[in-house]
């Protein structure tokens, strides 16, 4: 009867949790960014790298693969449901791709600490200004 | 002048995710910020911005075999199902109540990596 069950060896309780806590952390992951619009690539960075032990090369790839499909369809959820400014999408969007490409092969070698800490400062001035 | 504008902080948020630091979290505030754009308007053109960036990013990362697809599976399944719970939830919440709860995660998001670089700085001062 065991013919049915090929990998009863390979078993065990604890890859079973750890499946599900990842499941579950995907699953966080997906209600932030469908509800926040944002913010799901820099939780799931941390998570495929801290966690999951992926490379951190590995985590943003795999990463920008979830977020995409994540993205598309709740983006297609608040279009349906009249949320949409075809302009600002149109105009963000084409300076997004611009942005973009140089973002990726021009400016990632300039990738520092003193980068990293100015991004997070303006996180928190615009957190601080959009409560006000 | 408007649309000058706009594609700026396109530019600018693109630099951003190309850089790989989260482009949409400096995307909604500063068009809701400097444009008065509506918080739900705001998140739905960063989810729609994001899919042509995403999709020439994906395509690039899959030919470099840079991708985990098994930990790709694991996670895409439940984060696409109850992604689409969130986006029904936001699409029915009071817009300024959204806006309050989303600024709240992006300064804890801020101050939270903010405490974990001046931790790591001290800890490795030289890197």
């Amino acid at each position: 009867m065991y013919l049915f069950l090929p990998n009863i060896n390979n078993f065990s309780v604890k890859k079973l949790f750890y499946g599900a806590f990842i499941c579950l952390c995907g699953a966080c992951v997906g209600f932030i960014n469908g509800f926040m619009g944002a913010g799901g690539g820099i939780l799931l960075v941390p998570i495929l790298s801290k966690i999951c032990g992926l490379e951190t090369k590995t985590a943003h790839a795999t990463t920008v693969l979830i977020i995409l499909p994540i993205c598309f369809i709740s983006g297609l959820f608040y279009a349906i449901n009249g949320v949409l400014d075809i302009e600002i999408i149109i105009a963000v969007g084409v300076g997004a791709i611009v942005g973009g490409i140089f973002g990726t092969f021009a400016l990632k070698k300039l990738k520092s600490d003193v980068i990293d800490l100015l991004f997070y400062v303006i996180m928190i001035v615009a957190g601080i200004r959009m409560l006000f | 002048m408007n649309i000058f504008w706009l594609i700026i902080i396109g530019v600018f948020s693109g630099i951003v995710a190309g850089m790989g630091m989260g482009g949409g979290t400096l995307l909604i505030p500063m068009l809701t910020i400097f444009f008065n754009v509506e918080q739900q308007v705001a998140q739905g053109a960063n989810l729609l911005v994001f899919v042509p960036l995403g999709i020439v990013a994906s395509i690039i990362y899959i030919k470099s075999g840079l991708v985990n697809f098994k930990y790709f599976l694991l996670v895409v399944i439940p984060a696409v199902s109850v992604a689409l719970l969130g986006a029904l939830v936001s699409t029915n919440i009071n817009q300024a109540a959204l806006r309050f709860i989303f600024a709240i995660f992006v300064l804890g998001l801020g101050v939270l990596q903010l405490v974990l670089w001046v931790v790591k700085k001290i800890k490795k001062p030289n890197t």
